[in-house]
């Protein structure tokens, strides 16, 4: 299976192993372009721009991949092309945004009514939960057509084409309210596609995906581009997943495009997007290690890259001892899984739950122990976070046990096991209660919730944060990272021994999500010990920082060992929706199987150093 | 013995305190235990849901069953009570053909009798006309509830006014139990001629379950932090019941910060989505799902017509209210 995807993408950039892009008439014609000059653009008239000197032209049959730290811009950027700035939302806009058909004359959008600009420019939101209005699919989909007042036979027709472009006509007659996070981003793409853009416009559309969901939304956007010549600009962070279906990569920072190339030219040099606060693709990182062997550009896929490396052999010897070379972090700190073995701080034995008849853990057995951190990986619905609900006391088992630090988890009376660890949800803003940093930090004494004598300060947990000096600031007012940093500190007033986080760096750029996991870091050496429960599609998070894997699929744990390990079985992460990094991809296809793979690019470099030229 | 405790109940200022108190305080009760006892928060749940089925109430078109609870509430204002019984019965007419199974038939008998009862409670003991006769006069000690005691005359009118909210129930439940939340959506919609309000329900519809996960979500939340919403465990001591009321209260400012800037900033999305659709830029909308009238569609016309034209002949002949 994964052989044919990789196949497919092979094909796919055929035309690209040359260096060259030649893929601008394998699918679809240009017919029309987007030109997008905003000279400036602030929130506030006077204040700081968050937009400046921006020229970006797309043209419909490409696809164009936007990236970029939080706060470069990238999401006004989306706006601004589809006419929602400056049409509705205020600010102080000062340029063009105009769109061009073959042989016609050019239409200012900003000039346009939103719904006309809507026929030419589609856009969806990073949360396609609040942009799916309706109860069902299929209405959702009719609501821009109907709303355009076409004919009936229109409407029918619009809405089958729409699900059929995203590969959901099968979902046509289901409630929103029952979809996956994959199928609701369809969905919300095909409502788009029901207006009848040429260009469609999508702000992180894989960011709730697993990965085997991402490439599905992927391959769909690809096909709508080359396929049916639809223009689709990407706002993503993940360009390891996103990167060998681009035409063009843009970089963004501070509200500025400094970037504007073919992906195999925009990514080199490497530092430049680090310094933007930007994970460049692995294997573009690696062919920057060995110019020998990607003198004609970096690879894109793995395909590529082992193709380049033909006649290079991985050193015998196997990944482990490379980390005993001091190769990279937390793994090698822990040792491999060698932490398993000490007091078990979470354990389910035997767990089985079921919703609504539907088994979503099925005789599940895991035990953490104490300073481990394990991370669980699998597909969207595989049973993660009802483990972690399991092990939280959120939800209780239909049958089996949960214990933390050796006591029953005891269901539904959260605050009996809060003292002992923490849970910190996907969506951080459920979290916060108060009207300023410091309030919120000190909730628990405010609220009388009995703490440990361990417990910190506010202050002191401020300072670990890095949220000190901004202790009267409104937790509304601060930036996404800051708001996660604070959810997180606010669950270490009462100094969890323990902590169960799901799906922590959602939406995070490669930049806070690292400084996260920083913090966790100092965190557990700052209280000696700390557990840490994983909830996450970051597969380099998980090879940084995972001290062990748990891959689930529905609701059955499939592997249980330390990252190397588990990304040298592609197949079995496969079922599980999941893919291995890049990294230990290449190193898996180049060694044929080895048992333990490289995690890292570093690591990959000195197991093939031996037999390099 | 019986005399003695008709005296000690009737006759003395302590025992009629008791009496009053009972008929104040514990007739209420009977509403949540039977409530509790048949019914559940879960079975409300699944009374009050669809469940589809192959009927001809289902098969009807949705903005018929829409209309239905409105035409029969509006008609039970307008007859006699007399005539509103006559009308419950007539509304057990789609219950027939919709054949519930009987746990369900015990759980609508509950969730539609219990108003009913309550109804009656209520009339009797806060329904006054001049010269009432009293079946229990409250004592002096209890003046503070506002009510001379339990009346006939109340009860009597209870009784009425029961009928109407029997009716009520009963045409608003067949709607509930046969029409799914998409159709009760569209229906809506086509009914309503401001497209706003019906965008408006449809958002509703589709985001009021979510909203409940939400609360959910934050109540779990604050509880993670140490917030301890859970019910005393002996709901006696009155300490622990007053501790318990005291925390909840205190959490709703805390649940609805989080609850209302999750939905505010969802709604600034949602009209933006709005607005790219084209929303409200026509004054007419063409629609995708089109309903085509079958011969059960008609004959529920014809039946409603036909009770509407009786009622009116009814009323016409004294049967009515006015």
């Amino acid at each position: 299976m994964i052989a044919e995807e990789e196949s497919a993408i092979r094909d796919l950039h055929a035309g690209l192993v040359g260096g060259i892009d030649t893929r601008t008439t394998a699918g679809a014609q240009p017919s029309a372009t987007l030109r997008a000059v905003v000279e400036e653009f602030a929130y506030e008239p006077g204040g700081r721009p968050v937009l400046s000197g921006i020229d970006l032209t797309i043209r419909t049959g490409e696809l164009v991949v936007v990236a970029g730290q939080s706060g470069s811009g990238k999401s006004t950027l989306a706006l601004a092309m589809a006419g929602l700035i400056p049409h509705r939302i205020a600010g102080d806009f000062r340029g063009d945004v105009t769109w061009q058909a073959a042989g016609c004359e050019p239409v200012d959008l900003t000039e346009l009514p939103l719904h006309e600009t809507a026929q030419h420019v589609g856009i969806t939101f990073q949360n396609p939960e609040y942009q799916l209005i309706q109860y069902q699919v299929d209405a959702e989909v009719a609501f821009g057509p109907e709303n355009l007042a076409l004919p009936h036979a229109e409407v029918v027709a619009r809405v089958n084409d729409s699900l059929a472009m995203v590969g959901a006509q099968a979902l046509a007659g289901s409630a929103i309210s029952s979809l996956s996070g994959g199928q609701k981003q369809r969905v919300a793409i095909a409502a788009a596609l029901a207006m009848a853009p040429p260009l469609l416009v999508l702000d992180e559309p894989t960011s709730d995906l697993d990965p085997v969901g991402t490439d599905e939304v992927l391959k769909v956007l690809h096909e709508l581009c080359h396929v049916r010549g639809r223009g689709v600009v990407i706002i993503e962070h993940k360009l390891d997943e996103v990167a060998p279906y681009a035409d063009r990569v843009v970089l963004m920072t501070g509200g500025r495009i400094v970037v504007d190339d073919h992906p195999r030219r925009a990514f080199l040099p490497t530092s430049r997007w680090r310094e933007a606060g930007v994970r460049p693709p692995e294997l573009v990182t690696l062919s920057e290690r060995l110019p020998d062997y990607f003198d004609d550009g970096p690879p894109l896929t793995i395909d590529e890259a082992a193709a380049r490396l033909t006649g290079v052999h991985v050193a015998a010897e196997g990944a482990a001892e490379a980390v005993g070379q001091g190769a990279v972090g937390a793994v090698g700190a822990v040792g491999q899984g060698a932490a398993s073995a000490g007091r078990a701080a979470l354990e389910a034995v035997g767990v089985s739950v079921s919703f609504k008849g539907k088994r979503a853990l099925r005789d599940v057995s895991l035990r953490v122990a104490d300073g481990e951190w394990v991370a669980v990986i699998g597909a969207n619905g595989s049973g993660k976070t009802t483990l972690g609900s399991v092990l939280m006391g959120f939800v209780a088992p239909d049958s089996g046990t949960a214990t933390c630090f050796g006591r029953p988890v005891e269901a539904g009376r959260i605050p009996r096991q809060a003292d002992r660890v923490g849970y910190l949800f996907q969506n951080v803003d459920d979290m916060i209660f108060n009207d300023s940093v410091a309030a919120e930090l000190e909730f628990t004494r405010r609220h009388h919730v009995p703490t440990g004598p361990d417990a910190p300060e506010p202050g002191e947990v401020a300072a670990l944060i890095g949220l000190a000096e901004r202790m009267d600031a409104h937790p509304y007012a601060l930036s996404g990272g800051e708001r996660q940093r604070l959810a997180l500190g606010a669950l270490l007033t009462r100094a969890p021994r323990a902590l169960i986080l799901d799906e922590p760096t959602t939406g995070l750029d490669e930049a806070h999500a690292t400084a996260l996991f920083d913090l966790l870091t100092r965190v557990r050496t700052s209280l000696g010990s700390l557990t840490c429960l994983l909830i996450t599609h970051d597969m380099r998070l998980v090879a940084r920082f995972a001290d062990r894997v748990v891959a689930m699929r529905e609701g059955e744990i499939m592997l249980d060992t330390v990252p190397r390990r588990a990304f040298a079985k592609p197949d079995v992460l496969y079922g599980c929706g999941v893919r291995a990094p890049a990294v230990s991809a290449l190193h898996s296809r180049l060694a044929g199987q080895p048992a333990e793979v490289a995690i890292s690019v570093p690591e990959l470099i000195r197991l093939l150093a031996p037999s390099l030229r | 013995m019986l005399h003695t405790l008709d005296h000690l109940l009737f006759a003395t200022l302590a025992g009629q305190t008791v009496v009053a108190y009972a008929i104040t305080f514990l007739v209420p009760l009977v509403g949540p235990i039977l409530f509790l006892r048949f019914v559940g928060l879960k079975g409300l749940r699944n009374v009050l849901s669809y469940e589809a089925a192959d009927t001809p109430i289902h098969r009807l078109d949705p903005r018929l069953k829409l209309l239905y609870p409105i035409v029969i509430t509006a008609l039970s204002v307008l007859l006699n009570w007399e005539w509103t019984d006559v009308l419950f019965g007539l509304t057990l007419v789609p219950w027939v053909l919709l054949r519930p199974s009987a746990i369900r038939v015990r759980v609508l008998a509950v969730i539609i009798g219990l108003p009913a009862l309550l109804s009656v409670w209520s009339q009797g003991l806060y329904y006054t006309t001049p010269n009432d006769h009293l079946i229990f006069a409250y004592p002096v000690t209890m003046a503070w509830v506002g009510t001379a005691g339990l009346s006939t005359a109340g009860l009597v009118y209870g009784v009425h006014q029961a009928g109407r909210v029997l009716v009520t129930a009963s045409a608003a439940l067949v709607l509930v139990f046969t029409t799914g939340p998409s159709d009760v959506v569209w229906g809506t919609t086509r009914l309503l001629a401001p497209q706003r309000l019906g965008l408006a329900i449809s958002v509703g519809v589709r985001f009021l379950p979510q909203v409940f996960e939400r609360l959910n979500t934050v109540m779990r939340a604050a509880e993670v932090r140490g917030y301890d919403f859970s019910r005393p465990e002996k709901w006696w001591k009155l300490g622990q019941l007053w501790d318990y009321g005291r925390r909840m209260v205190r959490a709703l400012p805390l649940l609805t910060v989080p609850i209302l800037v999750g939905s505010l900033r969802g709604c600034g999305q949602m009209a933006l989505v709005a607005d790219s659709r084209a929303f409200g830029v026509n004054k007419r909308r063409t629609t995708y799902r089109q309903v085509s009238w079958t011969r059960a569609d008609r004959a529920a016309v014809a039946a409603g017509a036909a009770l509407v034209l009786g009622a009116f002949v009814v009323i016409g002949l004294g049967g009515g209210r006015f």
